[in-house]
């Protein structure tokens, strides 16, 4: 809230200065030109499943050193080339046509990868040179990259007075003396060069996917001219007057990234995950957080928190529906402890009651468990159904009820079967007023910590969550457990019917 | 201040305890605010939406300016505004200013009234009940400017009645609308515009930052927020002050809080979710939109901006909003209501 940070950004605006660095590599292009032919000779084969298994993590490794400083040897981002070799060896039998070109990508990946060099932090380290690098900036297009990044500056002593952030960190008020995007500026949000937030923007990329940003007007009829930069080129360390046409072979930005492919993703995810139209499933959304190698179901018509950090106060923290999360929100889970908590604290508000309570819920859980045990859950899925269960064909559904986690079925018919099956339904009353008190006591810790932790974000400085897209936060009482704030990456476009149990748990992707 | 004489260079703004020039970027803000204010047609809505770096403070100050001019636009011809009061119907309900301070009334017909040999019509105000002897006044045509009509019916009139005294004013009101603007200001509430945004950071940009006019024959600081001009109804601290705009979230349920029957002259929406959310209820004021380039919505709301604009009545070279400081791109164009 800075009318003099406002300012400085209007000021950037107006006096933009791009400077591109363009630095070259031999090995490497030769590996993205080796990795190029294969892709053109495949076509449509590129997403066959043999196929897929190699390029992938050679792609990934190319858009990694393309889009980051770090050493070609870095071991963190090396794709296993015994792997691949191995990989390779059926190639002779499947596609013999195709195996000379793929060696040859395999050969290329090899020579690079074992270099411990990298020419793109190589000009970073020219551009921080002297006392002129304090309050600047390395821009990354992947949040995955920042710890890399982070690593490297710190072991070049140049950590705490260098930023590493991405993107979405650029929409806030922090402006920079001097900002070092990685890669093709067309794999950047237009923002970071529209709504600069430095004045002088350096963009470092490989000789071969030059591509230079040229600002495109968004209203029908404005002028592109209203954008007033100025452009200055720098190869390999020399000033160069103007820009030079490419002697290289290039290749298009857009190939080198990996694009997120939702239907590959969906097909795999309804695979493992949605249930039976007979099983006692919810509709729920699917988010990705964290460069979207993780996931979460959220039911669909239910409220999440998220933390909004242009909220002032209070406000910071909000209660939204789940259908109304966006792209870039964050947002806020359980994840560790919460349960045992709210059982804990629905104990306390129960009182004197609570043991009576649980120990109704007991008197029908542990004979269901004994039959389950003794017959199977075949039988008793049938026991149950004669009884008028409608869910019961579906085991699923059993093992939930059975579960300690679930208070008790959803609907009545079943928890009648379930009454009647063990000899208790002449006392219906007593157990629905049971569930009925656990289920409102349950809610209720539950509302109580989210206010807790509500405080406890309130407490805390965000700019971590800012930065890598995802924060923890601690209750301070032992069993409080923790809640985990997420940056949201993408939305699945449909909906999900999963089990109840698999809601607001963090998956692998 | 009168929105079209604004000029940044008089006005500063505080930060971190140290006074601040008014930056050159802020005034195209203001000015585009006086525009749209100007503009006044109620048969057609002008529709501005700009592409920002930063939308801090852009809405805020739009606002200003619409406000701030509509409070200098000259009132009616005072003959006309007289005869118009004398032709009310009796028992039309009033708000009459004496003393500063701001008094119920009812319209009690028109007089003439002879002093020497000179005869003069006056409106004849009463402020008390009956009961207690109906104390009324006779306004005469220079007064006539103290009588106004209320936008809610006065059901009753008070036995005795002391009046509200205006909420003491800021100086930066007073600099903006001139010492004889301000009884006028703050005697009526009307909606002259209405913020649609992120309600926190409104309220602090409208309420926390202190802004002031430096008055070169005086070189004294008149300081104050923008709340002073603005009057956001849901920031007034007591439900007697008169308000001139309203400030609603953009994530609110509904837009029931709005007074009843008052529709804004102007709607800015402050941010791309604002305008995509709620440009439907407000099809019959004018639109100013602020889009920051950097909100994840921006795409989608310069895409509803371009579909409107197909539909607009005529050319846009018609409008001609001020012209835009670096970094920010502007349409402009007139639509049906």
């Amino acid at each position: 809230m800075s009318l003099l940070s406002a300012s400085q950004i209007y000021e950037n605006a107006s006096h933009l200065h791009l400077v591109y660095h363009v630095v070259g590599h031999k090995k490497f292009h030769s590996f993205g030109l080796s990795l190029r032919r294969l892709k053109s000779l495949l076509s449509d084969l590129t997403g066959d499943s043999y196929w897929k298994d190699f390029l992938d993590p050679l792609k990934k490794y190319q858009f990694d050193q393309a889009a980051s400083p770090i050493a070609f040897d870095d071991n963190s981002c090396l794709p296993d080339a015994e792997t691949l070799k191995r990989h390779l060896l059926r190639c002779n039998t499947l596609y013999p046509g195709l195996y000379m070109p793929a060696s040859e990508v395999l050969d290329r990946y090899i020579e690079v990868s074992c270099r411990p060099e990298n020419p793109l932090f190589s000009t970073i380290l020219k551009l921080l040179d002297g006392d002129n690098h304090a309050n600047s900036a390395i821009v990354l297009k992947e949040s995955r990259l920042v710890p890399l990044v982070e690593q490297l500056l710190s072991a070049n002593k140049l950590v705490g007075q260098v930023e590493v952030v991405t993107p979405v960190q650029l929409r806030t008020l922090q402006t920079y003396s001097k900002m070092i995007v990685i890669g093709a500026p067309v794999w950047f949000p237009e923002h970071i060069f529209t709504a600069p937030r430095s004045a002088e923007i350096h963009i470092l990329h490989y000789n071969w996917i030059i591509k230079k940003w040229r600002p495109t007007p968004v209203f029908p009829g404005s002028s592109s001219s209203l954008f007033t930069f100025r452009e200055s080129y720098v190869e390999d360390g020399v000033s160069l007057v103007a820009d030079i046409e490419n002697e290289i072979e290039t290749v298009d930005p857009g190939e080198v990234l990996i694009p997120f492919n939702w239907a590959e993703v969906s097909s795999s995810i309804r695979r493992a995950y949605t249930v039976h139209p007979q099983q006692e499933g919810v509709e729920a959304r699917l988010l990705l957080v964290e460069d979207r190698s993780r996931g979460v179901f959220l039911e669909n018509e239910s409220k999440v928190f998220v933390i909004d950090l242009q909220g002032e106060g209070s406000s910071k923290v909000k209660k939204i529906a789940v259908t109304d999360i966006e792209p870039e929100m964050f947002v806020l889970l359980r994840t560790s402890g919460g349960g045992d908590y709210i059982s804990t604290l629905a104990d306390q508000r129960l009182g004197a009651n609570a043991t009576i309570v649980r120990e109704r819920q007991q008197e029908w859980k542990a004979p269901l468990r004994r039959a389950v045990n003794n017959s199977g859950v075949q039988n008793m899925s049938r026991l149950l159904a004669k009884r008028g269960s409608q869910r019961s064909q579906n085991e699923l559904n059993i093992r939930n009820w059975m579960s300690q986690e679930t208070i008790r079925p959803r609907d009545d018919e079943d928890f009648d079967a379930i009454l009647s099956s063990v000899g208790l339904i002449q006392r219906r009353p007593e157990f629905y007023e049971a569930a009925s008190l656990l289920d409102s006591a349950h809610r209720s810790a539950g509302k109580d910590i989210r206010k807790l932790l509500i405080n406890i974000v309130l407490g805390s400085d965000l700019t971590r969550l800012e930065r890598t897209g995802r924060m923890e936060f601690e209750l301070s009482s032992a069993d409080g457990g923790s809640m985990t704030a997420f940056r949201v990456m993408e939305i699945a476009p449909q909906i999900f019917r999963v089990l109840p149990l698999k809601l607001t748990h963090i998956f692998g992707i | 201040m009168d929105g079209s004489q604004f000029k940044a260079s008089s006005y500063l703004y505080e930060e971190n305890g140290i006074w601040h020039p008014l930056p050159q970027w802020s005034e195209f803000f203001i000015s585009l605010g006086n525009y749209i204010a100007e503009f006044g047609d109620y048969h057609q809505r002008l529709v501005i939406a700009v592409a920002v770096p930063s939308r801090l403070y852009a809405a805020s100050l739009t606002a200003f300016g619409i406000v701030a001019k509509n409070a200098t636009v000259p009132s009616l011809n005072p003959q006309m505004y007289f005869r118009q009061l004398c032709d009310l119907r009796v028992g039309t309900p009033l708000t009459y200013i004496k003393d500063e301070r701001k008094l119920k009334a009812i319209f009690e017909g028109s007089k003439d009234i002879t002093e020497g040999s000179r005869t003069e019509k006056r409106v004849s105000v009463r402020v008390e009940s009956h009961r207690r002897g109906g104390l009324t006044h006779l306004v005469s045509m220079s007064e006539a400017h103290n009588v106004r009509l209320r936008p809610n019916a006065v059901v009753k009139l008070p036995d005795r009645q002391n009046g509200h005294r205006f909420s003491t004013h800021s100086k930066l009101l007073e600099a903006c609308l001139g010492q004889d603007g301000v009884p006028t200001y703050l005697s009526v509430s009307r909606l002259d515009c209405l913020v649609i945004g992120n309600l926190s950071l409104l309220k602090t940009e409208i309420t926390q930052t202190q802004f002031a006019c430096m008055r070169s024959s005086e070189g004294c600081r008149n300081s104050g927020t923008l709340q002073d001009i603005l009057g956001v109804r849901s920031f007034l601290s007591t439900t007697d002050q008169t308000f001139h705009s309203e400030v609603i979230s953009s994530i609110a349920q509904s837009n029931n809080s709005l007074p009843k029957n008052m529709r804004p002259c102007a709607t800015v929406f402050d941010g791309g979710y604002s305008f995509i959310r709620w440009n439907a209820d407000y099809t019959d004021s004018h639109w100013i939109v602020i889009l920051d380039r950097t909100e994840p919505h921006f795409r989608e709301a310069v895409e509803l901006i371009n579909q409107h604009f197909l539909n607009r009545l005529e050319s846009r070279e018609l409008c001609s909003p001020p012209p835009a400081p670096a970094g920010v791109e502007l349409i402009a164009y007139r639509q049906e209501f």
